[in-house]
């Protein structure tokens, strides 16, 4: 258990005025308010150091006692003891007696715990000003899926707290997409409704197909010849690869579209988004003398 | 009743939460409260915005003025980043796609 730096945590020095301490906590904690801030997931701890930082320095008594044995904070029971031998049970005694938690912050779904540090220092931490809470908190999870699962339903199973939970993932999910499973989160308080379960799928990246919501997007290498004759060209795509007739005179960029060889569209089963094949045409190079002379004698043509 | 509505009353007395705080958040539209025979009911499924009301109102001191502006610019935010998500999305796919011929 380590000692923790209140003052660092509230960005004051040793010297801060009691108002210098509000001003600090508060503009750390509209800053660093989980609730406002949904997509940081340090910011509930961040929130809670600070809550207890304030928590302590806030209070008079608990600064004094903070401020008092600072590093040496272990022995504080043993100097505890000594002082209270000395002075015949004067003074004031350690360990959570004094509990005035007040307006001060508490639970952010698990109820606000304090650290171990906190609690060796000044007791268990219990009460707070705060509601007590009613429906469960919510949980967040990241699913991460391979460029191709997503483009299948298929059943996976998540482990969240601890608890296992099936779910069948829909073929057609996007990247960043973002399911509520309802009432699979913590359980409620006093009666009240569960929390919901706040599924968001990242999804890889794939080498050879890029994906804009159900179209997909592929380079197919194309050589000179055919792109000026015309031909047959094998392209990839999600399953297999097909043959497509070139045009004579294609330009090196020019784009098919296959219809109904894109991505599976979400929950809409059967169907399909398009697939957009651009050609890169390739030039040669390191041509032989006889190859030479003949682009030359193309060239003289023109 | 029906089994996804709770009364405004339990919940205010489960939660410590003062009810003249929910009626003003009613009153400047930011929850819908349904009254049956007297009774003040609330749907369980904004249940999830107003624990953010509270919260925002007890750690932060908001006052529901406050919370008013909070709740809408954390929904434009909400949209701005789905928006930044999809754009993010499409400059890679841009990228890779257009750009790639640059780096052979």
């Amino acid at each position: 258990m380590a000692y923790i730096d209140y003052y660092k945590i509230l960005g004051v020095d040793k010297s801060a005025s009691r108002d210098d301490i509000k001003k600090a906590f508060k503009k750390l904690a509209r800053k660093y308010h989980p609730d406002l801030n949904p997509n940081d997931p340090n910011a509930k701890q961040r929130f809670q150091e600070i809550n207890e930082a304030n928590e302590v320095l806030g209070d008079p008594e608990k600064r004094k006692k903070y401020d008092q044995y600072g590093e040496h904070w272990k022995h504080a029971d043993e100097f505890e003891a000594q002082k209270q031998r000395q002075q015949q049970g004067g003074g004031f005694a350690g360990g959570g007696q004094y509990w005035s938690s007040g307006g001060g912050f508490s639970g952010m779904g698990d109820e606000g715990e304090f650290s171990d540090f906190f609690e060796s220092l000044f007791g268990s931490r219990r009460g707070g000003g705060r509601s007590a809470g009613f429906r469960g908190q919510d949980y967040n999870a990241e699913l991460h899926l391979s460029f191709h699962d997503a483009a299948k339903t298929h059943k996976q199973v998540l482990s969240v707290n601890g608890k296992n939970i099936r779910i069948t993932v829909p073929a057609g999910v996007a990247d960043g997409q973002t399911i509520k499973l309802k009432e699979q989160g913590a359980p409620g308080v006093n009666g009240g409704p569960n929390g919901d379960l706040y599924i968001t799928f990242v999804i890889a990246e794939d080498p050879v197909f890029k994906r804009l919501g159900n179209d997909l997007y592929v380079t197919a290498p194309l050589d000179l010849y055919t792109a000026i004759l015309g031909g047959e060209q094998m392209v990839d795509t999600m399953d297999g690869k097909v043959k497509l007739k070139v045009k004579p005179g294609t330009q090196n960029g020019a784009k098919v579209r296959l219809r109904g060889k894109g991505f599976p569209v979400y929950k809409e089963e059967g169907k399909f988004g398009d697939l957009i094949v651009t050609y890169s045409v390739q030039i040669p190079t390191n041509l032989t003398e006889k190859q030479k002379a003949l682009f030359k004698e193309l060239q003289s043509l023109n | 009743m029906q089994a996804d509505l709770i009364i405004v009353r339990e919940y205010c007395q489960k939660s410590h939460v003062d009810p003249s705080f929910i009626i003003s958040l009613e009153e400047d539209g930011l929850i819908d409260i349904q009254v049956v025979d007297g009774e003040r009911y609330l749907s369980i499924s904004q249940l999830r915005d107003l624990e953010r009301f509270v919260h925002w109102h007890e750690d932060l001191s908001v006052n529901i003025e406050g919370i008013g502006v909070i709740h809408e610019l954390m929904g434009r935010m909400h949209d701005m980043q789905q928006e930044l998500d999809q754009l993010r999305r499409e400059v890679r796919v841009f990228r890779s796609h257009y750009l790639n011929y640059l780096d052979e």
